[in-house]
């Protein structure tokens, strides 16, 4: 608590300073433009002290204010900026990127021109070109440093994987999002109440975030009330969603010969399947005993549909102000099979209600009070069986498995696939969950003047509370096998012989009635405070603006040693000298309950500074030039991530039982120690620098690039590398483990106006490379299978050098030591020279699977009398994608899995060598299914993630103000590396995916 | 200055309110107290060893690191080499298990430091001893404080501890050698850089651990103890372990003249790690000291102690009581994992295909009467005139191996090409020499469900161990008694009588000591030792063989019921068995299992065993 008094001291010396000043009113006129030089409306203007001295500009830009001597004048406008000036800087106001107000969490709000940090910013606009229903999924190429990934899904399991600034640590890399300044998960609000959305990624804002900090900050805003007026817009988006790229599996008669060729290949001596057998498939005669099913047909349709249905309230006066969000949307999957029970079905669907209300209050002339509330009510509904089961039957079950139906009408079952992919979604009952989340958090503000000029006080506080409860009704069903046999003596090549008596149907299982089970799946409850101490001054030449900011959090999960505790205390210092020069400092004492008594707390200091260059008078006679930024900031984040709670406690329990006794099948059971305690169990620090510059030119280029370095320390990783086997126990950590991480972030835009013609045009690049210095490795024979000096998830495999030709090959090369080679299977690099391939040949390969190392984007939106077209493409490159997905590329092996026709196209058989994948297997084969470079990918792609075509129509009838109608395209169009499968869909589970889709939305929004 | 203050009541009303509100049960704290660990359930070892119950389930878990010696489960330990035993490294088995670590490592010579892992015969680290070894000195360091047991009790307790230290300490000696010497727990900050010790150090170490616990150890169970509480260690247990390393320790690998792998310069050596610097041919009286004091003990011991599994008058039931069944007279340390065998799981490669009987080991067992087996009858196909050559022998034969026509299953064993056991598969089969394994998995369906164990150290050892130092120390007549006693339990003669023309040196009586072991202990894990400490390099080199069984036929092709035609053939040969010319391929280093290679680059000195 040192750093408490600390600060107020200074509080204290600073008001002795500055507390006379002279009073004297007068009214002041002035005019607020846009960048365009076209007069901003609407823009509040109002006395910095005295929020209740409050004006707005008229349709010319201008306003008159009645101020005292001295006195500031603050404006803001809807498009998000806030700027501060003095009297006499009145008459010609411009309000552009520069001024635009950045909300950096802890109730700080910058000018964007004022900022030492480097933040990505994104609008409400950005996200709204999107339409999809999780917020996640609106953000990609969106905020430059904000890398957002998609992954499969339906519509509750594609929430996107981010990475603010790629990877720094071992650990986790999972950014802190927060919503309105508390953690709250990313996709609990809808775009539609989303305001702005800043990335923080700069030490001296993120240090405020103490414990936390460490991976980066996506700090989302919601709408607030507004000034001075109300404003509906009533909208509705329908989206067309059509599958895209589903994988081809090869047919009945394909399957069966890969089978057999597969079994030759193996060196078996019985095939599976003899000819007449063969012949069935074929020509389908039989389809009861020798089907031919295609079973992602089955399962997947290739439409689906989504809606979404909003209205946006906002309003209010001098005393109150509200934002009211009433949000639904649905979304009906594209499974086939809906069987209904009890009147719900087993379809893939989801149903998302969110109402905000987010209240601003004036309770009096001093003092401003906050409320936000979001009560958000999510139904899923799915088949008995979940998704995550019947998902990868439909492309593991090959099509010779079974019919859907025998010929008696019973579902068709299979000994060796035990269950009937359609039967799974529409036999077995459904399920259906309820998630229930309230967010509730208060605000009030008391303006101090009177005590201190420049001073005031905040506190906040918030209570969330999340639940959700599957209710699932299940039944089984009952399954016919149907076997019959060929006459092969009378079995002549155009006719089949049956033998007589041969056909043999039996069942299994039976048909249940329904039974009704429910739980709790999840549940969590968050109480957090907030409290903040400002003096915010403007002086002749300089201006202060300090805080003392105390967060005080609980976390609270289900289950025991799941509640988080922290707190923390900073003090936050912005100064700046003559508008050119800012410098801030933070310095942030923070604690967790998850670190070790005596190490709980965590100082990170960071500094900032940034220079105007713009604005000295060796500049002003640059023409060309409208602004340039220099900034460089440099300080320390924290995190507490720990493997297991309660680290620094050697713990125990239940440990192997022992049978003691002659004859006596009990055991008498034991207890064991189960963890040795970590000591002297520190937070994990990263030392981030960053120095960038920003620049405006010829009145519409922009440009920004960062530079950055960071150094995360005390990473947590095992000591077992380095400890003696003699202590006989294992699972001792410590923080040892290094990670450095480096970067350039680029951002380049051009927007102009003429007349009615608007365009704007730009692209985000950014590149990140993060090497290991330090991981507690253990001792590895050679140099090249070091972890250390490597990226972090660098992947580590074997390099394939063809396949082998024939016996003599196998023969002639190092003995590969997986499991016994036949001709067809992956020939490796012997890496050490030695006699065998074995461990020690795996080197570095790629890149890694979880998070590019370039991720960039570039848009364009042109606009005409209200017409416009908007489209914005994305890509990543060094980036690895492992081609492990069973079926589609691990296929067949153990006799179980499918094949994909592009499996069976390019696999390698004796007349084609040269084939991408090895020969087919029965067996389980670990030469050919581990790690190596067969089956890696270059996983880089550009795609146009959003295209529209849209018309705006201001009018003024009927009450209406303006109409905005859309078409809509996500996701239309891919340029991939490896374009045989959507790597996004395939890559990231190795057992098949619900598909990817694009999808066609119109829709139209009504303000009123 | 009222303004201000009416807002401070404001702000702090606020507070109240807020915190009323948000949390109604729990006390909201600030400061260090809202740091506090997460509530749940924590078990420390103060938790343990306050409680009298839990303490002692401690120890019963320290139990279950001991060595079992079979596979039971795809777990570190539970599988072993990969499903293999080093039983079939010998020159009595060979394993047709084609994953398993000897097909993969041992028999093409693939081994070295460098391929040590989960998967060798004795890890280092992985086969839990020094787990093992940190849980019974936590066992001694807390047992005193436990209130509610007894110090008669604590004792015991502290003694079985110990022996579960000198247990894993006499594995691992066996396959390693010289060892770091764990005196204590350790922090895992503060793990004292503890080297390795010399040969003969770490022999006084595990003997000297074997005397004290002794000395706090009931002899053998109380009548009343048995049933509840077979398993657990006495003294005879302890002294029995001892002899069993002091036997190890007498014999040649590390007593002799010189090092047994003198190939290249080895630290191992030099440091005495692997060798004790010379021969001492007293260790030897030492052995003979140790058994004449465990009979002495054994005899005046009021349970009745210890005796040989002789009950009744079926031979091969007394055999199979010896080694199979829990709590038999003789069996001094008995390790479980398991109540019983599941017979669809690991333990069936066990029995199966992991070890194969070669021909070299069928033919060790003699006839019924104990006189030798003539193995001349393999070098034609055809014994004419025919006498069944698998009947009639020692009946430790068909409790070690299924033979052909052996009753089997209630039938006849048909080990035979094409038969019901041997099948036609022209490589990889449990039955490929012409006979399988029949000890511990039986006909599997006798032992199915029974109780089971790892006969881990038994009375016979300890006969025989007496047998082979007596005659060492020259007192080879005094020998005779323990080996006949071994052989009389099977109802086989004497030695002398079975072998009438034999002059009975030291060397000839060392063979047929190491003989009956191998008849005695086959897959008990006794042969490879043997093999080791007495550096029969022979036996590593030379080829073995097996049989083709087939039915024989008449002149018309008709099968001739009860007849076979034998077919000796060579087995594909180990790495470093001789060569077709009689190439040499072996080196002395195979005695001892090189240490993983991650472990010598550690902080603590662990030279490497000599030639890895």
């Amino acid at each position: 608590m040192k750093a408490t008094s600390i600060i107020s001291k200074a509080l204290l010396g600073l008001s002795l300073c500055f507390c006379f000043e002279a009073m004297e009113a007068k009214d002041v006129v002035g005019f607020v433009k846009n960048k365009y030089g076209e007069p901003v409306a609407g823009a509040i203007v109002r006395s910095e002290n005295n929020a209740t001295k409050i004006t707005f500009t008229n349709k010319d830009g201008m306003f008159t204010l009645g101020i005292e001597n001295g006195e500031r004048i603050q404006i803001e406008s809807v498009d998000y900026s806030k700027i501060t000036v003095t009297p006499t800087d009145v008459n010609n106001i411009v309000l552009d990127k520069t001024t635009y107000a950045v909300q950096m969490g802890n109730g700080l709000i910058q000018s964007k021109k004022e900022s030492t940090a480097s933040v990505g910013l994104i609008t409400s606009d950005d996200i709204m070109k999107s339409s999809s229903m999780l917020l996640g999924n609106a953000l990609y190429g969106r905020g430059l440093g904000l890398t957002t990934l998609q992954n499969p899904g339906f519509p509750w399991g594609d929430n996107p994987s981010v990475f603010v600034r790629g990877r720094n640590t071992i650990t986790t890399n999972s950014p802190l999002v927060l919503v309105d300044g508390i953690e709250r998960p990313l996709n609990s609000v809808v775009r539609e109440e989303v305001e702005t959305i800043t990335i923080i990624k700069d030490a001296p804002t993120l240090a405020l975030y103490g414990m936390r900090g460490s991976n980066g900050v996506i700090l989302i805003t919601t709408k607030e009330g507004i000034f001075n007026g109300s404003q509906i817009d009533v909208s509705y988006d329908h989206g067309f969603i059509t599958a895209k790229e589903m994988p081809e599996m090869v047919d009945g008669p394909t399957y069966a010969k890969a089978v057999n060729e597969a079994q030759t290949l193996d060196g078996a001596s019985m095939l599976r399947f003899n000819d007449a057998e063969l012949k069935a498939f074929e020509n389908g005669q039989f389809p009861n005993y020798y089907p031919n099913v295609n079973w992602l047909d089955q399962i997947f349709g290739n439409k689906a549909y989504q809606n979404i249905y909003n209205i946006t309230m906002r309003g209010g006066g001098q005393k109150v102000r509200y934002a009211t969000v009433v949000n639904l949307q649905n979304y009906t999957g594209m499974i086939k099979p809906t069987n209904t029970l009890e009147g719900k079905s087993s379809q893939l669907m989801s149903s998302k209600l969110n109402v905000r209300t987010n209240l601003d209050i004036n309770l009096s002339k001093t003092t401003n009070f906050k409320i936000k509330v979001l009560g958000s009510l999510l139904e899923y509904n799915r088949s008995g069986t979940s998704e995550t089961d019947f998902i990868p039957l439909a492309y593991n079950t090959p099509a010779i498995a079974m019919p859907i139906n025998t010929s008696t009408g019973e579902w068709g079952g299979s000994d060796t696939w035990k269950k009937n992919p359609v039967a799974e979604v529409a036999a077995r009952g459904y399920g259906k969950s309820n998630a229930r989340t309230l967010y509730a958090d208060w605000t009030l503000k008391q303006d101090m003047n009177k005590l201190l000029k420049g001073l005031s006080a905040e506190a906040r506080f918030a209570f969330d509370s999340y639940a959700q409860y599957w209710e699932q009704v299940s039944q089984t069903y009952r399954y016919e096998r149907n076997t019959m046999k060929f006459d092969l003596a009378a079995t002549k090549p155009d006719s089949l012989a049956v033998l007589p008596n041969s056909y043999v149907a039996t069942i299994f299982g039976q048909n249940s009635i329904p039974t009704y089970s429910t739980q709790v799946s999840s549940q969590w409850r968050r109480l957090n405070a907030f409290g903040k101490i400002n003096y915010n001054r403007i002086f002749e030449n300089s201006k202060l603006d300090a805080n003392l900011i105390l967060q005080h959090d609980q976390y609270v999960q289900t289950g025991q040693h799941q509640t988080y505790n922290r707190q923390s205390i900073a003090a936050y210092l912005h100064y700046g000298i003559k508008d050119r020069y800012f410098v801030d400092g933070s310095f942030t004492m923070s604690g967790s309950n998850r670190l070790q008594p005596g190490h709980k707390f965590g100082y990170l200091p960071a500094i900032g500074a940034s220079w105007i260059v713009s604005d000295e008078n060796f500049m002003k006679s640059i023409e060309a030039v409208d602004y340039l930024k220099i900034r460089a900031s440099h300080g320390l984040t924290g995190s507490d991530y720990v493997t297991e709670v309660n680290l620094w406690e050697q713990t125990f329990g239940t440990g192997g039982s022992y049978y003691f006794g002659q004859d006596i099948s009990k055991s008498v059971s034991g207890l064991a120690e189960q963890r040795t305690a970590t000591e002297l169990l520190k937070p994990e620090i990263s030392t981030k620098s960053n120095v960038a510059m920003e620049l405006r030119m010829l009145k519409g280029l922009e440009l920004t690039v960062d530079l950055f370095y960071e150094k995360n320390s005390n990473i947590l990783v095992s000591s077992e590398g380095g400890i003696s086997s003699i202590i006989g126990v294992g699972n001792a950590y410590e923080n040892a483990g290094i990670v450095s991480n480096k970067g350039i972030e680029l951002s380049l835009s051009y927007d102009k106006k003429v007349g009615d013609f608007y365009y704007n045009a730009g692209a985000n690049f950014t590149f990140y490379k993060n090497k290991i210095i330090n991981r507690n490795e253990e001792f590895r024979q050679y140099d090249y299978l070091k972890r250390t000096g490597r990226p972090v998830g660098q992947i580590f495999g074997y390099q394939a050098i063809g396949f082998f030709a024939d016996q003599t090959d196998i023969d002639n090369s190092p003995t590969q030591m997986f499991s016994n080679v036949m001709p067809g299977d992956i020939k490796f690099k012997n890496q050490n020279g030695d006699e065998v391939i074995n461990s020690y040949d795996q080197v570095a390969l790629g890149y890694n699977t979880d998070c590019p190392e370039i991720y960039y984007s570039f848009f364009v939106n042109v606009e005409y009398k209200g017409f416009g077209l908007d489209a914005m493409f994305q890509g990543v490159g060094n980036y690895t994608s492992y081609l492990n997905t069973n079926s589609i590329f691990w296929g067949m092996r153990n006799s179980y899995y499918n094949i994909s026709q592009h499996l069976y196209d390019n696999r390698w058989t004796p007349e084609n060598q040269n084939s991408l994948y090895p020969r087919l297997t029965t067996l389980e084969n670990a030469n050919n299914y581990n790690t190596n470079t067969v089956w890696l990918a270059d996983a880089s792609y550009l795609k146009l993630r959003n295209c529209e075509i849209y018309y705006r129509y201001k009018l003024n009838k009927y009450g209406i103000t303006g109409i905005k109608t859309f078409v809509r395209g996500t996701d239309l169009l891919a340029f991939n590396k490896f374009n045989v499968v959507d790597l996004e869909t395939y890559s990231k589970s190795n057992s098949g995916a619900y598909p990817n889709s694009s999808s066609i939305n119109v829709g139209m929004t009504v303000s009123f | 200055m009222k303004k201000f203050n009416y807002s401070i009541k404001k702000i702090a009303l606020f507070f109240i309110a807020a915190i009323t509100l948000a949390s109604c049960v729990d006390e909201f704290t600030i400061g260090d107290s809202h740091l506090q660990k997460p509530p749940g359930v924590d078990i420390t070892i103060d938790t343990v060893f306050n409680n009298a119950d839990f303490a002692q389930r401690f120890l019963w878990n320290a139990y279950s690191t001991l060595f079992y010696g079979m596979p039971w489960e795809w777990s570190t330990r539970g599988r072993a080499m990969n499903m293999g035993n080093f039983e079939a490294m010998t020159d009595n088995w060979q394993s047709y298990l084609s994953w398993d670590y000897n097909n993969r490592n041992i028999y093409p010579g693939k081994y070295g430091a460098t391929e040590e892992s989960m998967d060798s015969k004795y890890h280092y680290s992985l086969e839990g001893s020094w787990s093992g070894i940190r849980k019974a000195y936590l066992f001694l360091e807390n047992i005193g404080r436990t209130p509610g047991i007894d110090d008669a009790t604590k004792k015991r307790l502290k003694a079985e501890a110990k022996m579960i230290i000198a247990c894993h300490y006499s594995d691992m000696y066996r396959h390693f050698g010289g060892l770091p010497l764990v005196r204590s727990s350790y922090n895992p900050y503060d793990v004292p850089n503890i080297d390795r010790s010399t040969a003969k150090e770490t022999l006084k170490f595990i003997v000297d651990i074997c005397d004290d616990a002794a000395k706090d150890l009931p002899w053998a169970l109380s009548v009343d103890e048995r049933a509840t509480w077979d398993g657990r260690f006495t003294a005879a247990a302890a002294k029995g372990l001892k002899i069993r390393m002091l036997l190890f320790g007498a014999s040649p690998l590390f007593n002799d003249t010189e090092p047994y792998y003198t190939e290249t310069a080895s630290e191992s050596n030099t440091g005495f790690y692997t060798w004790y610097g010379g021969k001492d041919e007293s260790m030897w009286q030492d052995v003979v000291d140790a058994c004449s004091e465990f009979f002495a003990i054994n005899e005046l011991d009021a349970t009745g102690g210890y005796r040989l599994a002789m009950d009744g008058d079926d031979y091969r039931l007394r055999f199979r009581t010896a080694y199979f069944e829990r709590g038999n007279p003789e069996m001094l340390i008995s390790t479980r994992v398991e109540y019983s065998h599941s017979y669809d799981e690991a333990f069936n490669y066990f029995i199966g295909p992991s070890a194969v009987p070669v021909l070299e080991y069928l033919d060790l067992f003699p006839k019924a009467d104990g006189t030798p087996f003539d193995n001349s009858v393999w070098n034609d196909s055809v014994i004419d005139p025919y006498v069944d050559p698998w009947a009639n022998r020692d009946p430790r034969l068909y409790e070690t191996c299924i033979v052909n026509g052996m009753p089997y299953q209630d039938r006849t064993a048909e080990t035979w090409i094409g038969g019901r056991e041997r099948g036609i598969a022209m490589d990889w089969s449990s039955y490929f020499t012409g006979a399988g394994t029949y000890k511990f998995g039986l006909d599997k369906k006798l032992a199915s469900g029974k109780p089971a164990h790892w006969p881990y150290l038994r009375l016979a050892e300890i006969y025989l161990s007496f047998a082979e130092a007596l005659n060492e120390t020259g007192k080879t007549e005094e020998a005779f008694y323990w080996i006949d006693e071994v052989r009389k339990r099977v109802n086989l003669q004497g030695l002398k009588d079975s072998y009438p023309n034999v002059v009975w040196t030291k060397e000839r009586f060392r063979e047929e000591v190491l003989n009956e072991r191998s008849r005695e202990f086959g897959r008990e894990l006794v042969r490879w030792f043997d093999q080791v400490r007495w550096k029969r390099a022979g036996d590593f080199k030379k080829r073995l063989h097996g049989l083709r069984i087939e039915r024989m036929k008449d002149a018309n092709g008709n099968i001739v019921a009860g007849k076979y035609k034998h077919f000796k053939f060579t087995l594909s040969k180990r790495y470093w068995q001789d060569g077709d010319n009689g190439e040499n391929f072996f080196s002395p280093k195979w005695y001892l299992s090189a240490f993983p290679i991650t472990e010598t680059y550690k902080d603590y000195k662990l030279p490497q065993n000599p030639g890895w």
